[in-house]
């Protein structure tokens, strides 16, 4: 014998206490709940919000929980992902000069753009600083998952999505098509890296490469070669360098 | 432009023309009817935890009338079509929207069910528009519930500018613009 049965019949059914005649009723449990959803009634009805929306304490006693969305709009959080923009810069044209880095790293491929190419001849410095420009820059709405790689992404900070308005639902997948005059607004950003303010002042010396405009060959220094024995290479015949290379 | 910009030139066709009383009846119809949406939430992927937050008192799709979500779609007058869908669902839910009774209307909830989303391969279907007729897109990923709700009344808005009937068991005829707008 365990201690489990110990001192009763294993067989004997074991007696239950049922509810009382006070449970049965349900009458006292029916008022506490009526209680229950009059104060939430009267919190909602009489009640008034925490001025700042940011503190989720729903502890308070008045606090309305709801918020009537399209009437009263709660701020988003810092650092929301919203709707993108194209940042533009001070003369009101974007930032962005077309390097497709935030169409190659964006995981929903819903960036789509085509670049042109200043002329040698279009503008005074910035035809020779920069060297591309967007004509068409479109991202789909609909396909964009909010992740911002393309923030990350780009060199420029050329594109953002520190708008803080989500983007609208609309009737047809049209309209989720955002191109460039929809895409650039919001306050002008400059850096002082910008490759426009390094132009002017005096003028530079022939070896040091320009940011964005450094092609090959450009500024190579040729240094004469110490005297010394040399490795005759025989370049009549082509030589293998190793068995990958075709 | 707003879809309501197009010019309605076929109103001034006569088996398109409606009388007052028909007229009446119609608005009063739209109003009831959207303001009475019972849902059918197709909840696949994590939209629906979306779908829950927006349902749920915070936010409150109560005070749209459509708080009531059916899981009978003979039941439901509003397909939510949440998540992403892939080839293999795409039957079951054309099932479930020919299932529903008319008059019955299609919101695509979140860029996987409206375009795929980032899932561009050959198991997800690329929008649920290639097999159902779509009214209302929300975006996002998630949405967030202020998306949600802004679907709804745009959804809402549609539903009160269509013509309504009563005893008709066709379907509610689109007034042309509605897809032909994007070409």
């Amino acid at each position: 014998m365990s201690d489990l049965t110990h001192g009763h019949d294993a067989h004997a059914p074991v007696k239950v206490e049922g509810p009382d005649f006070r449970e049965r009723t349900f009458v006292p449990e029916l008022l506490k709940g009526l209680a229950i959803t009059t104060r939430h009634f009267l919190k909602n009805l009489f009640g008034d919000r925490d001025a700042n929306p940011q503190v989720l304490d729903r502890t308070g006693d008045s606090l309305v929980t709801t918020v009537q969305y399209p009437e009263e709009k709660t701020p988003y959080p810092e650092g929301y992902r919203g709707l993108h923009r194209l940042v533009p810069r001070e003369d009101g044209k974007p930032r962005c000069v077309a390097c497709y880095m935030c169409a190659t790293i964006c995981p929903a491929q819903c960036i789509y753009i085509e670049a042109g190419e200043y002329g040698a001849e279009d503008g005074a410095a910035e035809s020779r600083v920069i060297e591309k420009y967007p004509t068409q820059f479109v991202i789909d709405e609909l396909r964009c998952i909010v992740c911002g790689l393309c923030v990350d992404a780009c060199p420029k900070d050329a594109i953002r999505m520190d708008t803080y308005v989500h983007t609208p639902s609309e009737y047809n997948r049209q309209g989720f098509v955002y191109d460039i005059p929809k895409l650039l607004k919001g306050p002008p950003v400059t850096h002082p890296s910008d490759p426009w303010y390094k132009r002017g002042a005096s003028a530079e010396p022939d070896h040091v490469h320009k940011e964005a405009h450094t092609r090959i060959g450009e500024g190579a220094v040729h240094v004469p070669l110490p005297p010394g024995p040399r490795i005759e290479v025989d370049h009549s015949n082509p030589v293998p360098v190793t068995k990958f290379l075709k | 432009m707003a879809e309501l910009d197009v010019a309605p030139a076929f109103t001034t066709r006569r088996d398109e023309a409606m009388g007052f009383f028909q007229k009446m009846v119609s608005k009063g119809l739209g109003w009831a009817r959207k303001y009475s949406l019972f849902t059918y939430p197709f909840a696949t992927a994590c939209c629906g935890m979306e779908y829950m937050s927006v349902a749920s008192s915070r936010y409150d799709i109560a005070r749209f009338g459509a708080e009531f979500p059916r899981f009978s779609p003979r039941q439901a007058d509003l397909l939510m079509v949440v998540g992403t869908i892939n080839m293999k669902q795409a039957p079951i839910l054309k099932r479930v929207y020919e299932q529903m009774t008319e008059p019955k209307w299609v919101v695509s909830f979140g860029v996987c069910a409206s375009s795929g989303g980032f899932y561009d391969n050959y198991a997800v279907l690329q929008g649920i528009d290639r097999i159902l007729p779509v009214d209302v897109y929300i975006p996002g990923c998630p949405p967030r519930p202020e998306q949600v709700l802004d679907g709804l009344m745009l959804l809402q808005d549609k539903i009160a500018s269509q013509r309504h009937y009563v005893g008709n068991k066709q379907p509610i005829q689109e007034r042309p613009g509605y897809r032909d707008l994007a070409k």
